[in-house]
């Protein structure tokens, strides 16, 4: 008998469903999501190839997660109302697109001229790819913002807050594997110069939504005080908000100032690595501070 | 879905043995598997409702670590964790080893043969009466120390019950006194839960006097809480109040229903006409002491008198003096309960008593006493609990509230149709019918040597003496009996678990050189046991007419009914074999089985075409086959029963409400005590025994119990135990999905402290705690809560299993009866009840 | 069309759990997973403490959430208002579990036996969940077809649940809702629940 022993108790509940495989998939998801995105705006094929691959090991996971994976296929049957059907469509078409974009840009690949890069159809390609990255990016922000049963959760900041952590997780990862990458070397000053206008937007969204939610229902208060004084707090404040964005915040700012190439690398490769732990962390704290309100 | 041709599809009636309520229940067999038990809607108790404990049996009939084989000890060495090392052995074998050592004692000396069983139907209708007559033993008595003696003693005594109930049709003001009678506990337990949702839904006002909050306390109007093993005080209190502060109370049945008229002189006894003539009563009209019975009499309740010299007065200006002194400004530092809320509680029960109105039901004008104190084990597992039982029929006496509309009652006084009415003793106080309380003798009392391990004659007043059982096995040489016990069976009857502390337990049991034990499993007692034998499950028995009139069968059915247990599988799990059947079986191959039966015609009142031929041999099925057709008629047999389950009479408002219809009176006052001290004082002296013979008083007082003055540090807190509504006793507790059940419920595994009292001693909601009495300690996790009294933790049920054969049972919860010492100290010494209430310190475990 | 609900009074409930146990039985559902069970809690200070019972199940809510997040279409809603799952097409996702504020959802690992030491006929003949995917009372649809009420209804010894069409004006779960101002849990979701509570 498999057991979970929660007490019979109307109390304020913790969400216990999803966790580490779908924690991690939101993680993947967006970075690889967010990843793909800059590659287009760099133009870097192998940043985009990166993109990809941490996309498909979080669908993986995903799938996983799943009771029984090999139905998956059934995910795709009710798009009208379900944005886990939508998310579906939307990873099948930033796949499809990827790997076309990529494909198209393979170095020594001889394209018609209809394809060839400038045309209409190659840009409409593109922005069709940019925008199924951008969709994987939030629409797990709105696979959780409108349910009503977890008020944590229930707020429209969520597709923004997921869109700019993917994007901040995506560029980290390009900014740790470019020394490996192939392809065309990265200006990494211009890329942490952008993550800390990220940085700064993603502390004002978690902040704004910490404290819209501090006077919203039992539940949200109580993730909340969870966060904010209770068992997440160190990890929390000391985690996502320190760590993660205040610290490279900081820290950035002699490489953000004054470039002294050296410096700039040695600095840029722990500031991203601190704000990736910061967004896995806030993924975490955001499924773990999901409670129910009580029905009493 | 489509009936496939030949797929067996049925529903047969039985009836539950989750609890001692017996509940009607249809059971749904497809294809030889029971897939649903549900409540009998034609049976009066259950009508088509089942509790959580009748609903999860039907897992428990496929437990996969029910016994399948006879087994048979082979490691000579007996203890707790000790390894049996069991043989499995054919039946042959089993019976052939347990007629030879049964062979052996009855050769020697048959009263060395010991049954223990809670197996009321078994024990009542075939052991007791029967089976164990003709072996010839009188010690086939040994029931739960779980039971209620306390109680049992006091309704005997004051009602000519066994049992007390209280009439939900019409009552308008309950005070539950240590139980939960109406919320999944006690009597009936499913027809009381329906009642007391009507009369709550009508408005009734329930207090619930209790140091738990639990389920009733939860749905009172007002929860009382309560310091363990004083309730007694409060009680008195109570009719302190009414008698002698709001001058409430009931002239009319006082005078007429009671002997609280009749003179009673300075020594305690009756002034009687001669010396062992009528009590006598104060004559207001002529002014002089006349024979209680005398009619056109106008008896005095008050006053004190000189009658033929002797100074004397009403029994109950005896009690009107008596309670003075429970002043409620005295009783509130006892109780804890504020003397105001006694003062108010005293004033809403006397003005919700009505006294002098009536009510006319189906044509009939009846006394109407919408209210009733109820008690149970909880408040009466006390050393001196027999008083606080007496305490609170006396205040249903006061106020009339007995035996009429909306007030306290036994149940089954009067039988279906005249065929059973309460006897009278020479003061014309009630005694039992003997349909419903053969064995209880409260006015003459035997003064020769003891023969049981109960030692009747020590304790006339009882209705079983379980605990002196116990101790006098644990010391045979000092039982001052002429034998020691050699064998002894047990069977549905957890010695080890719902007895005191298990290592004193474990020490009786080593004590008796042959254990037979009758089981499902490999319980705690199987695992001291020298012979296991696999018993039945009660899905799978045969039992007629289970609803035993003392136990089961109150009036809140509105009817006598007749059903039948049976079974409702083709086959028992394994060779599980019916206890009864093999005891017969033994019978026959010792040669006494002709006298079983000769019994039984007696017993079972047999008609004469139906009598057993001693010679003949019998299947228990027909044997209850002529039993039921001696009692309704040749087509009412056996077949009939299993086809239709029940067989109904309706009750007259005679049988509901008897008070008014019968003659004999109920007592107030106890003057059969003086010479029950007498005679106990006597048996004692032959035994060469000091007892403690105080509590044999006329009139009910509040004593401390041990635990009371207990207080010495740092034993600073009191352990009560209290009932879950879906668990009873310890066997429930194997069946998974109550375990289940309980394991997600916030309280049953824990061990319950009041929120204050664990900061205080720096406790945390989920610790891991002990709790250590002088007899004992037990380990479990703390739950912090408000619904407990701030001196008291609290335990619930019989959890805390540790033999290996209840894989599910093992190890979940806290066992409260390891805290309990045994020994005289500890024991009511009028009911023989074990006292429960004991003194604990809590620590946090590392 | 019919549309199902219950009223449950919670004044009258006793916290007993019979229909815990009789939805266990009815359904043979699987170790540690409740489709109806009766939750508690204590309000207050001691002496003034008490302990509330609220029986829970499905609220088959007229705007079911559970469905409107079901990627497959698992979850669907008969005419009569019962919401069902349909275990083939469940991927075990458990998206519904997060958007019903009600938990009732449970998501069924597999081996649901009681007993360690082996399945019972009773399992046997009744548990028949696939593994992996989400299970939640089914209002007995079965007993309902058949003109019965549900196992939890039938079996509740105080009669404190009484189960009807909420549609049928004159009906006497209907009667009693509006009688007795009967309100869903967290109305304020705007589910529309087909379960309401009086008393309490």
């Amino acid at each position: 008998m498999a057991a979970r022993i929660d007490e019979f108790l109307i109390d304020v509940r913790p969400q216990r469903e999803w966790g580490w495989l779908v924690i991690s998939y939101l993680f993947l998801g967006g970075a690889g999501a967010g990843l793909f995105l800059v590659s287009l705006y760099l133009e870097h094929l192998w940043a985009g190839v990166l993109g990809l691959l941490v996309l498909l090991v979080g669908t993986v996971l995903l799938l996983l997660d799943l009771g029984r994976p090999e139905r998956f296929w059934r995910a795709f049957f009710r798009p009208q109302t379900s944005w886990i059907s939508r998310g579906c469509f939307f990873i099948t078409l930033l796949f499809v697109l990827g790997v076309i974009e990529l494909a198209l840009q393979w170095p020594g690949l001889e394209l018609p001229a209809w394809l060839s890069e400038g045309t209409t159809l190659r840009t409409s390609l593109r922005v069709a790819g940019g925008g199924a990255a951008v969709l994987v990016m939030i629409y797990t922000g709105f696979v959780l913002a409108p349910s009503p049963a977890i008020p944590f959760w229930n707020s429209a900041f969520f597709p923004i807050i997921f869109f700019a952590y993917s994007l901040l997780a995506g560029i980290d990862i390009l900014i740790l594997t470019s020394p490996m990458l192939p392809g065309p070397s990265l200006d990494l000053m211009l890329l942490e110069r952008n993550q800390n206008y990220l940085v700064i937007l993603c502390l004002l969204l978690v902040l704004s939504h910490v404290s819209v939610m501090s006077s919203s229902a039992v539940a949200a208060r109580e993730s909340i005080r969870l966060l904010t004084r209770g068992r997440w707090a160190s990890l929390f404040l000391g985690g996502v908000i320190g760590a993660g964005l205040i610290v490279p915040l900081l820290l950035a700012l002699p490489v953000v100032w004054e470039a002294q190439v050296q410096t700039v690398f040695a600095l840029t490769f722990i500031l991203a690595l601190l704000r990736l732990f910061g967004d896995y962390l806030f993924r975490f704290l955001v499924m773990r501070v999901g409670l129910y309100d009580p029905l009493l | 879905m489509e009936a496939v041709l030949g797929r067996e599809d049925v529903w047969l009636h039985s009836v539950c043995e989750t609890c001692f309520a017996f509940c009607g229940i249809l059971a749904h067999r497809q294809d030889g598997v029971v897939v649903k038990i549900e409540g009998d809607p034609n049976c009066p108790a259950s009508a088509g409702h089942l509790c959580a404990r009748g609903q999860a049996a039907l897992i428990s009939l496929y437990d996969p670590s029910r016994i399948q084989r006879p087994l048979l000890r082979t490691n000579p060495e007996k203890g707790i964790g000790v390894d049996p090392k069991w043989r499995e052995i054919s039946w042959e074998q089993a019976l052939d080893l347990l007629t030879e050592k049964l062979q052996k004692v009855r050769a020697e000396d048959p009263r060395k043969l010991v049954i223990a069983t809670f197996d009321h139907y078994a024990l009542g209708v075939m052991i007791r009466p029967a089976w164990a007559v003709a072996f010839g033993t009188p010690n086939s008595d040994w029931v739960g120390y779980y039971c209620g003696n306390y109680l049992h003693a006091s309704m005997y005594l004051t009602n000519g019950s066994f049992h007390s109930d209280f009439d939900l049709d019409y009552c308008n003001y309950a005070i539950l006194l240590g139980n939960q009678q109406g919320f999944m506990g006690g009597l009936n337990a499913n027809v009381a839960a329906r009642k007391m949702a009507e009369a709550r839904r009508r408005g009734m006002r329930l207090v619930v006097v209790d140091p738990v909050g639990t389920n009733a306390a939860a749905k009172a109007d007002e929860w009382v809480p309560i310091r363990p093993g004083t309730d007694g005080a409060f009680i008195l209190s109570l009719i302190h109040i009414l008698l002698n502060e709001l001058s409430c109370y009931d002239q009319e049945f006082l005078k007429r229903r009671t002997n609280a008229s009749y003179l009673v002189q300075e020594d305690g006894g009756y002034l009687r006409e001669g010396p062992k003539g009528k009590p006598l009563v104060w004559d207001r009209r002529s002014d002089g002491a006349i024979p209680f019975d005398e009619s056109n009499a106008d008896p005095a309740l008050e006053g004190s008198f000189v009658a033929g010299g002797k100074k004397c007065r009403p029994a109950f200006q005896a009690l009107k003096d008596h309670v003075k002194n429970y002043a409620p400004e005295k009783v509130a530092p006892i109780t804890t309960i504020p003397a105001q809320t006694i003062r108010r509680i005293a004033k809403e029960f006397g003005e919700a008593a009505k006294i002098g109105s009536t009510i006319v039901i189906d044509g009939k004008v009846l006394p109407y006493r919408p209210v009733a104190v109820n008690i149970y084990r909880g408040a009466g597992a006390h050393k001196h609990g027999t008083h606080t039982a007496l305490a609170v029929q006396t205040l249903n006496m006061v106020v009339g509230a007995f035996y009429v509309p909306g007030g306290h009652r036994g149940i089954n006084l009067l039988g279906p149709s005249g065929r059973w009415a309460p006897g009278m003793t020479d003061e014309e106080l009630i005694t039992p019918p003997a349909a419903i309380g053969r064995a209880a003798r409260y006015y003459d009392f035997d003064e020769t040597p003891p023969e049981d391990l109960g030692h009747r004659e020590v304790f006339p007043i009882s209705t079983n003496r379980s605990p002196i059982y116990e101790i006098n096995l644990v010391n045979p040489k000092q039982s001052g009996l002429p034998y020691t016990p050699e064998v002894l069976i047990v069977c549905r009857r957890n010695l080890m678990m719902c007895n005191a502390n298990p290592e004193e337990s474990a020490k009786m049991l080593k004590q008796v050189p042959f254990v037979v034990n009758f089981s499902t499993h490999i319980d705690e007692v199987a695992e001291m046991s020298d012979l296991v034998l696999p018993d039945k499950h009660f899905l799978e028995r045969f039992d007629l007419f289970p609803n035993r009139y003392t136990h089961t069968m109150s009036p809140h059915t509105g009817y006598f009914y007749w059903g039948i247990r049976q079974p409702v599988v083709e086959k028992p799990m394994g060779e599980a074999r019916e206890w009864i059947d093999v005891l017969f079986d033994v019978a026959e191959r010792m040669g006494f089985l002709e006298d079983v039966y000769k019994l039984l015609n007696m017993t079972l009142e047999l008609k004469d075409e139906y009598k057993l031929d001693p010679v003949a041999r019998y299947a228990l099925e027909d044997i209850y086959d002529r039993w039921a057709k001696s009692l309704f008629g040749p087509e009412k047999g056996l077949a009939w029963f299993k086809n239709n389950g029940y067989h109904k009479v309706p009750r007259s408002v005679e049988e509901k409400y008897p008070s008014p219809f019968i003659r004999p009176r109920f007592p107030i006052y106890f003057e059969n005590y003086l010479r029950a001290k007498r005679s106990v004082e006597k048996v004692a002296n032959h035994l060469d025994r000091k007892l403690d013979v105080s509590d044999y008083q006329v009139l009910p007082e509040w004593k401390p119990c041990a635990a009371y003055d207990d207080a010495s540090p740092p034993y600073d807190l009191f352990v009560v135990n209290f009932k879950l509504p879906f668990h009873s006793l310890s066997f429930t507790t194997q069946n998974p999905w109550l375990s289940d059940l309980a394991e997600h419920n916030p309280y049953a595994y824990k061990i319950l402290i009041n929120a204050e009292t664990a900061k205080r001693k720096g406790v945390k909601d989920g610790d891991a705690i002990w709790v250590e009495s002088a007899a004992g300690k037990v380990k479990g996790k703390a739950k912090l809560t408000e619904c407990i009294h701030p001196e008291v933790v609290g335990i619930a049920g019989v959890f805390g299993s540790w033999a290996k054969g209840k894989p599910v049972a093992k190890g979940k919860g806290v066992h409260f009866n390891t805290l309990l010492p045994i020994n005289m100290d500890r024991i009511d010494p009028i009911s023989t009840g074990l006292d429960s209430c004991i003194r604990v310190k809590v620590s946090r475990a590392a | 069309m019919a549309r199902y609900g219950m009223v449950i009074d919670l004044d009258i409930c006793i916290g007993c759990n019979a229909c815990t146990m009789a939805c266990k039985s009815e359904h043979a559902t699987p170790g540690g997973i409740f489709w109806g069970k009766v939750l508690e809690k204590e309000v207050g200070k001691f002496p003034a403490a008490r302990r509330i019972f609220l029986p829970v199940l499905c609220n088959h809510c007229k705007n079911p959430i559970c469905m409107e997040v079901c990627p497959t279409g698992a979850t669907y809603q008969r005419e009569d208002g019962i919401v069902l799952i349909d275990y083939d097409l469940c991927l075990g996702c458990r998206s519904c579990m997060e958007a019903c504020p009600y938990g009732p959802r449970a998501f069924y690992g597999g081996d649901g036996a009681y007993y360690e030491n082996g399945r019972t006929p009773f399992e046997e003949a009744k548990q028949h969940f696939p593994e992996g995917i989400v299970m939640k009372c089914n209002f007995c649809v079965d007993r309902v077809d058949q003109g019965l009420n549900p196992a939890c209804v039938q079996t509740c010894p105080t009669e404190c649940r009484i189960f009807g069409d909420l549609d049928d004006p004159q009906s006497e779960v209907s009667r009693i809702a509006a009688e007795k101002k009967a309100r869903p849990l967290l109305p304020e979701k705007g589910l529309e629940p087909s379960v309401f509570y009086i008393g309490g």
